[in-house]
């Protein structure tokens, strides 16, 4: 009988890194490292390896609970392949997170803090992480 | 005829705004929706506003002036990232960068402190006792007062962290009114006949005049 969690963690390949794979870098703050590189290919060239990737969704419309007002806020999530991670970011990390700023080609890219832990789905191998915009202090 | 609250309330905004200096932004009304970003760091919104008055019967007189106990709501709404150094680019300098990044919470919550330290500084001057109302005006106030400052719980909110708080302002102020507008009195008409009694009645008493309106 297949593993229907190891066949979950393979669909992660077409669901978070196929046709809706936006570029993702991540720097460690334990070593400085940058990560944008899928994992999977670390044999391979460097020239051959893929970009880092996952799914990222912008925008939502949230209600304050205290004041019943609605704040508009563009809330940046990003769904990675825990799998394709050099090193996944553990509670307690703040790591830099580049994503483009929309899903459109070309958007730039810009810098972004993972301050929270991110929601760990580790059971079935993905990681998401709720990121906060980081601006020069 | 404005009632006194309404040109206090403009007098507020105006003085707010005048003092604002890019620090924050004025907001003259219960804006429910809000753009995170439109109120970012020095965008942080401040939203004055009537909210509720008291008429004490004891210290008005029946027909005026009406004492009015006003309370005016202060919203103040702040939106920050975090603040760390951008230009890293090598390990190390990363390393530094992440270590020393402040968290959009922090950073939220200490721009609130000082947005509130601004306006407080402004309306409880000695020098804005009156909240920029002209000294010759026809308004006046008494016992202008912030008498609370309350944070709300700090929820992260997407990119942002976004912090509400509020405070009451508390003043004192007299109210007239103008009375209706009287309509114009439609002209009035009489074709008077006096009927004096015949002379030759018994009745004296019947002296006098009969007015006969036709």
């Amino acid at each position: 009988m297949d593993n229907i969690r190891e066949d979950i963690e393979l669909d992660l390949a077409e669901t978070l890194e196929d046709e809706f794979i936006l570029p993702v870098v991540l720097v460690d703050p334990i070593n400085g490292k940058t990560y944008d590189k899928n994992f999977h290919d670390a044999a391979l060239p460097l020239a051959d390896q893929r970009d880092l990737g996952g799914q990222i969704i912008y925008d939502t419309r949230v209600e304050n609970p205290d004041t019943g007002g609605e704040i508009i806020v563009h809330k940046p999530v990003v769904t990675l392949r825990r799998t394709s991670l050099e090193r996944v970011p553990a509670e307690g990390e703040k790591w830099y997170v580049k994503i483009p700023i929309s899903p459109v080609a070309g958007a730039p890219i810009v810098d972004f803090l993972l301050e929270d832990p991110g929601e760990d789905g580790g059971a079935i191998g993905f990681i998401r992480l709720y990121l906060k915009k980081v601006e020069q202090s | 005829m404005v009632m006194s609250f309404r040109t206090v309330r403009d007098s507020i905004l105006a003085l707010l705004e005048g003092e604002a200096a890019g620090r924050f932004r004025v907001i003259g009304y219960q804006k429910q929706s809000k753009s995170a970003e439109n109120v970012k760091n020095d965008n942080r919104a401040v939203e004055v506003y009537y909210s509720a008055g008291e008429f004490p019967r004891s210290t008005s007189s029946m027909n005026g002036p009406f004492e009015h106990n006003c309370s005016f709501k202060i919203d103040f709404t702040v939106a920050s990232p975090a603040k760390g150094d951008l230009t890293a680019s090598t390990p190390a300098e990363y390393i530094t960068s992440l270590a020393n990044v402040s968290e959009s919470a922090l950073v939220a919550d200490r721009s609130m402190d000082e947005l509130f330290d601004h306006i407080f500084q402004i309306l409880m001057d000695a020098e804005n006792i009156d909240l920029g109302l002209p000294d010759a005006g026809d308004v006046g106030i008494a016992d202008r007062w912030i008498t609370n400052f309350e944070k709300d719980d700090p929820i992260s909110r997407g990119e942002y962290f976004v912090i509400t708080a509020s405070a009451l302002l508390t003043l004192a102020t007299d109210e007239e009114t103008g009375g209706e507008t009287p309509t114009a009195a439609s002209e009035f008409y009489t074709d008077t006949e006096a009927n004096l009694p015949d002379s030759d009645q018994a009745d004296d008493a019947k002296a006098g005049t009969f007015v006969d309106n036709t």
